[in-house]
């Protein structure tokens, strides 16, 4: 089943997603969007607001409570594996193993997208593009731990494989967190140079609304659990008679009862 | 004063907070509270034996002229309480099936060599895998027992060749005694495979959610079941170097003090038996460190959940002091397969082979629950799910006390 939106067809789409915990806490009442290909479509919210708990289902690592959500014409509840196949997920908190270098960790996750593809041949090939792609010295990649790697070395890595292993989804949850102005830059680039270039579909999330409205072609709002506006960033600040999508995001939440603690 | 005191307070809280730290300040209380009332069965044993008690001794003469001395003998036993008889014809195991199950021939010419100084016996004890302790002490108290009979005052030296019969198999008491000990350090050398096995699990999955990795590795396109598969065969692997080198020290420790495992009665197959088993449950070990893993946020949280639940591995190690059943439904209990094979000299392979087979399947079970598991949200909330049930169970707990205290009220 592939839905369409329009003329384009819909990366993701996602319906009616409801998520309740077993403690009985309710973090997401029933959010609806889609993602179209080789778009960069940003969830922004505030802490706690549902984000992280969205990317999660959609990676496959949460299940919904009720909703839908379908990646590239894949359910991913009834078939979650095929769905993996189909996105990257970096989630907030950037890690590595410890024991790994960067150059070791990167053929790891590649070689699990490319297998799954029937793609082996391409690992070398696409471990050195990924290489390349986090703007790391090559022998640093290839001899250090990535226990002595800086946050922001990570993060570069992680994003890094996210897009070289061309998923028709990448979700980013702050991809830009703990680096610097230069890095950040560079990584935002690059997010959009492979979401018009090589049709990568990417979701992220960011509380940094310069870059949010610098880098998505779509925004969605969300608090509570539940999505209160969206659209494309100049929709928004028009909307809300704002100078910039910050000043918007703030009369939004405060507006439509959303907390902007 | 003041900033000492503090620096002791927070040292103290981050000492006391720490999982493994409480199970190193826990672990030597249930370790020693659990071995005591195997121990102090064993030690009850000793000294029933000691006295004879519960023991049918025969004293069997091997000519008419000697049969008069076992008569005495046999009296002055009675007179000291124990089951005693005297018998003619000097086959011990024919006194063994008359229900005797210590028999002490004397030897030949018995009484003249008895004046000569130089009297000699030949003990036979009819024993059992699930009383090895009291097998072991009933030679040496019969003996005791006679050489006083025959010489109140210790002056007449008694020579003895002591014998044990068990499983239908005559033994020396070295040879036994040899395997006895053998076995014991053969069983409690697993706890340096299993304790690792199961903390190398518990590192394996408890270092992917502290390295934050556990979320990006689920999230790709590999099966959860591979997950598992991979993780408990590589905890397994390392397990079993663990094993190699725990059995070679054995091995070159057993030759060193006069033991070797081969003169202990162990054949090439029993030593492969005992190396299987240890695989197996190394391997369970691991897996079951594995599903614990999960619900852990550290790795060192992880660690001290797993020796908490391998734990229970000692308790058949325990059994081999005290009594250790010898049936094939006891071999499907968990981590008695390198019980049984440590014993396999004495009782044959059939019950390690059961104890492989029952406990192969537990293995497979603990990992299917662990893949099942990995395919659920507790791979990912598991420490969530943990503290929200523990929070729940202290809810109820703390409401029961209230209720409780209000009617008593």
């Amino acid at each position: 089943m592939v839905l369409v939106l329009g003329d384009e067809a819909a990366v993701l789409v996602v319906r009616d997603l409801v998520k309740r915990y077993s403690g009985g806490v309710t973090a997401l009442r029933g959010i609806s969007f889609s993602v179209e290909k080789g778009e960069v479509f940003g969830l922004v919210g505030p802490n706690g607001a549902g984000k992280s708990t969205t990317f999660k289902i959609i990676a496959t690592l949460l299940k919904p409570s009720s909703g839908t959500v379908v990646v590239d014409g894949v359910d991913v509840v009834r078939e979650p594996l095929e769905a993996r196949k189909r996105i990257t997920f970096v989630p907030e908190e950037v890690g590595g193993y410890r024991r790994l270098t960067g150059l070791e960790y990167l053929r790891f996750i590649i070689s699990a997208y490319l297998s799954a593809r029937g793609e082996e041949r391409g690992i070398d090939r696409v471990v050195v593009e990924a290489a390349k792609l986090t703007g790391l010295d090559y022998e640093t990649l290839a001899s250090t731990k990535m226990s002595d790697y800086s946050k922001g070395m990570k993060r570069r890595v992680q994003v890094a494989w996210a897009l070289v292993v061309r998923p028709r989804l990448a979700i980013l949850d702050e991809p830009t967190s703990g680096l610097d102005v230069e890095a950040s830059y560079e990584l935002r680039r690059i997010i959009k140079e492979y979401a018009k270039t090589h049709g990568v579909s990417v979701l992220l999330s960011s509380h940094n609304m310069l870059e949010v409205e610098h880098l998505c072609d779509r925004v969605a709002l969300i608090s509570r659990g539940r999505i209160i506006e969206e659209g494309s960033p100049r929709e928004i600040v028009e909307k809300y008679g704002a100078e910039n999508l910050e000043e918007a995001y703030m009369k939004a939440m405060k507006q439509r009862g959303g907390s902007v603690a | 004063m003041h900033s000492l005191g503090m620096l002791l307070r927070k040292e103290l809280y981050t000492l006391l907070r720490e999982p493994m730290v409480r199970v190193m300040i826990i672990l030597p209380f249930i370790i020693y509270a659990s071995m005591s009332p195997f121990y102090g069965s064993a030690v009850k044993q000793v000294e029933e034996a000691a006295k004879l008690h519960g023991a049918r001794l025969a004293i069997v003469a091997c000519s008419k002229e000697d049969l008069n001395v076992a008569k005495t003998i046999a009296a002055m036993l009675r007179a000291k309480g124990v089951n005693a008889s005297a018998l003619s014809g000097c086959n011990p195991l024919d006194a063994m099936r008359r229900g005797y199950n210590v028999v002490v021939v004397l030897g030949k010419n018995f009484v003249q060599n008895l004046v000569a100084g130089k009297a000699r016996v030949e003990i036979y004890v009819k024993g059992s895998v699930s009383s090895l302790s009291k097998t072991l002490a009933l030679p040496g108290a019969a003996l005791s027992y006679v050489s006083q009979a025959l010489s109140p005052s210790n002056r007449t030296r008694v020579e003895a060749q002591e014998y044990l019969v068990v499983n239908n198999r005559v033994w020396s008491y070295e040879q036994l005694n040899n395997l006895y000990g053998t076995a014991n350090f053969l069983t409690f050398a697993v706890f340096f495979i299993i304790f690792p096995a199961a903390s190398l699990g518990a590192t394996l999955i408890g270092a992917e959610r502290e390295e934050r990795t556990l979320e990006v590795l689920f999230s790709l396109p590999i099966r959860r079941r591979d997950i598992a598969v991979a993780k408990s065969v590589a905890a397994l692997l390392a397990g079993l170097l663990t094993a190699v080198s725990a059995i070679a020290g054995i091995a070159i420790f057993m030759s060193k003090i006069g033991a070797p495992l081969r003169a202990s009665g162990y054949t090439w197959g029993d030593i492969g038996l005992y190396a299987a088993a240890i695989g197996v449950e190394a391997l369970l070990a691991a897996v079951l460190a594995l599903i614990v893993g999960l619900f852990s946020t550290t790795m060192r949280g992880a660690q001290a959940a797993a020796s908490i639940v391998v734990f229970p591995a000692f308790i058949p190690a325990f059994l081999l002091v005290t009594g250790l059943p010898v049936s094939y439904l006891f071999a499907a209990v968990p981590f008695t397969a390198t019980l049984y094979a440590a014993l396999s000299p004495l009782i044959g392979s059939s019950y390690t082979v059961a104890a492989l087979v029952a406990q192969g399947a537990e293995t497979l079970a603990a990992l299917a629950v662990l893949a099942w598991l990995l395919e659920t949200e507790v791979a990912v909330t598991g420490p969530e799910t943990l503290k929200r049930l523990r929070k729940r169970l202290g809810r109820r707990r703390r409401g029961g006390l209230m209720t409780f205290l209000a009617r008593r009220a």
